[in-house]
């Protein structure tokens, strides 16, 4: 009789780890990481970057870490959103639960703003007279430059990418399809149009009243920022993820086949394109003196003059997915998965140093 | 592997049935759980024949005479238990084989939801490489609309009542816990009534922890995940009542005739007659 008792229990026993091994699982299993990749962002002597549980200052010169925020990984805070600077000397990062943090140069804490609803994929937009901050809760937060909400207006779907303005007008794209124009003094709508696609990417302002932005629906297009009028629209391969760089009159991309395109800003006309080098490309291009940078997915960091001849093609560890920054002659790479965080190289692809965060 | 043999299908299936129901995705979602339950309807049901089996051999004679001939004979009794199985014409893997094959599809389908959700860029990328073009438009379908009723389903769902806004009601985490606690009561089979009856021991732990652990995980995880366990949980009951295998009796204090499961007929068969012939003593010379 004991010996049955026993192996009841011991019956029972098992079963209860089996039962919490099996939910163990489920949990680990119910699909992707809710992480992306890292944002970057850099002064004169400085580079910020976001990715996971902290925002890391890096020394420009030699790749060292400056400080970290916070000092301590805080269980459900991450942060993968490109921090900016203001001019008032002020470090803007949102996080991945619903507050947007303001941090001074030696990263200590400003003040927060927690009043959003979801997380920040986008980094805010910052003017002279205060932050606009895009936020997954499909809601766009005017704040002051100390943190207190001015207006806010609502879209139909999350924002993904940071808005751009010319002073007068807010131009905030929308995974809702459409592009809207806001009075920047009180957020009241002005003109909203659908460009036929998800939006993920910041609008690129030229000097003569038409902004360009690329869709999740594989085109490019210029829209009248007086009345949202669509001038133009060109079709791409794949996706347009990144934002476009306009130079000397040109739109330079890449999409997500992995082209990478130069078309006229008058009139959408193909200049030229380079074949896939390599997998995807989702980040937009970095301005070098004598041509641009784009990265991809596999792992290349492709030059290209402005002509797109290929200068070099350089790899390196990881999947490269932000945008690249250059600045005071360090081309800065940020990497998912590889064995650095930031990667510095020089005009020639050349390493100079890397990030590796502290453990 | 995982992705293009499992995921990539799920996906795509699950994102054109959201493309046929307006752009609902909480509907969608309750599709697709319909038509992966019709899909591995045959798998239920041979796992339900071999646990029947397995039941009534409980209460077979010749089978509780072995266990108690060769209670301290572990491998004799192996052999006598393999032997009376083919004699039986019972499978024992019969009731397990269905459910590990099914295993990778409920792991598939959690993944499908959570990844169709996508909240970040990285999640959104992936959903984007993995449409099939020839079937599903990037630009019309994506973003998902994720809200359905007063879900955000990329959310844990929480219900906010005008006069308690701080305070958030899981009413899909109770739904979750009461429906996965009534399918496991009634699908549980009749019982022997002997306490020593491992799979009625087996049945009374896991009434007692399913609904707990799916409630948790309704709780904390996106409520697409919620809608589909509620989902799966009242088509399981339909299906188990379809093949009169629902147990009224243990939730309801009156019997109800639609699809109500028997009890386990007791088998008088024998042994075989190898193993019926009586010990010899040893005669004296």
């Amino acid at each position: 009789m004991m010996i049955e008792l026993k192996r009841m229990k011991k019956f029972r026993l098992s079963l209860t780890l089996v039962v919490l091994f099996f939910f163990l699982i489920l949990s680990a299993c119910t699909g992707a990481p809710s992480s992306t990749w890292p944002g970057v962002t850099a002064t004169q002597d400085t580079a910020y970057v976001a990715n996971g549980n902290g925002v890391f200052a890096v020394n420009l010169n030699n790749g060292t870490l400056l400080w970290r925020f916070p000092d301590k990984a805080v269980t459900g805070k991450s942060f993968y959103a490109a921090p900016v600077v203001t001019d008032d000397g002020q470090i803007l990062v949102g996080d991945y639960s619903n507050t947007l943090y303001s941090v001074d140069l030696k990263g200590k804490q400003n003040w927060i703003f927690d009043k959003a609803k979801g997380g920040y994929n986008a980094s805010p937009l910052t003017t002279k007279d205060g932050i606009y901050a895009p936020n997954t809760d499909d809601t766009l937060y005017a704040l002051t430059l100390q943190g207190a909400l001015r207006w806010s207006f609502a879209t139909k779907h999350s924002l993904w990418a940071q808005p751009a303005t010319d002073g007068a007008l807010l131009y905030l794209p929308s995974l809702d399809h459409n592009l809207y124009a806001l009075q920047v003094s009180d957020g009241k709508q002005k003109w909203a149009t659908d460009l036929g696609a998800a939006i993920n990417s910041s609008p690129t302002l030229g000097t003569d009243g038409i902004l360009y932005v690329g869709t999740l629906g594989k085109e490019v297009l210029a829209v009248k920022t007086s009345n949202g009028q669509i001038l133009w629209r060109v079709s791409t391969d794949d996706g347009v993820w990144g934002k476009l760089v306009l130079q000397n009159g040109n739109l330079v991309f890449g999409d997500t086949s992995g082209k990478i395109y130069s078309i006229s800003a008058s009139n959408g006309k193909i200049l030229w394109t380079v074949p896939k080098q390599g997998g995807l490309i989702t980040g937009g291009a970095a301005v070098l003196p004598d041509g641009f940078v784009l990265t991809t997915e596999t792992s290349n960091v492709i030059h290209v003059d402005p002509t797109g001849k290929i200068l070099w093609n350089q790899t390196i560890s990881g999947k490269l997915y932000a945008t690249p920054i250059y600045v005071s002659d360090h081309l800065l790479v940020a990497s998912m998965e590889g064995d650095s965080l930031l990667v510095s190289l020089d005009q020639s692809g050349k390493q100079l140093w890397a990030f590796v965060v502290p453990k | 592997m995982w992705d293009t043999i499992i995921i990539t299908p799920f996906l795509n299936v699950l994102l054109l049935i959201y493309s046929l129901v307006f752009s609902n995705f909480g509907i969608a979602i309750i599709l697709f759980t319909l038509l992966i339950r019709v899909l591995t309807h045959p798998l239920t049901v041979q796992q339900i024949k071999g646990t029947q089996a397995m039941q009534n051999l409980q209460t077979n004679k010749s089978w509780i005479e072995m266990q108690k001939k060769y209670k301290d004979d572990k491998e004799k009794l192996a052999k006598e238990q393999m032997a009376l199985y083919k004699e039986l014409g019972v499978n024992p893997f019969a009731s397990c084989l269905p459910t590990v094959i099914q295993f990778p599809i409920i792991i598939g389908l959690y993944q499908t939801i959570t990844r169709a959700m996508a909240s970040t860029p990285l999640q959104l990328l992936f959903l984007e490489q993995h449409l099939y073009p020839g079937l599903l438009k990037v630009s019309a379908i994506l973003p998902l609309n994720s809200h359905f009723l007063w879900m955000n389903l990329g959310q844990p769902e929480r219900l906010f009542l005008p006069f308690l806004p701080t305070v958030g009601i899981p009413i899909l985490a109770i739904v979750v816990v009461v429906t996965t606690y009534l399918q496991s009561r009634l699908m549980t089979p009749p019982t022997t009534g002997d306490p020593h009856d491992q799979s009625a021991q087996m049945a009374k732990m896991m009434n007692l922890y399913m609904p707990f652990l799916m409630g948790w995980m309704a709780w904390s995880l996106a409520s697409g995940l919620a809608v589909y366990f509620v989902a799966s949980n009242i088509f399981t009951v339909l299906q188990y009542s379809i093949l009169g295998k629902v147990n009224w009796r243990n939730v309801l204090p009156f019997p109800l005739k639609f699809g109500q499961a028997k009890s386990a007929p007791s088998s008088g068969k024998q042994l075989p007659s190898s193993t019926r012939k009586p010990v010899k003593k040893s005669q004296a010379r």
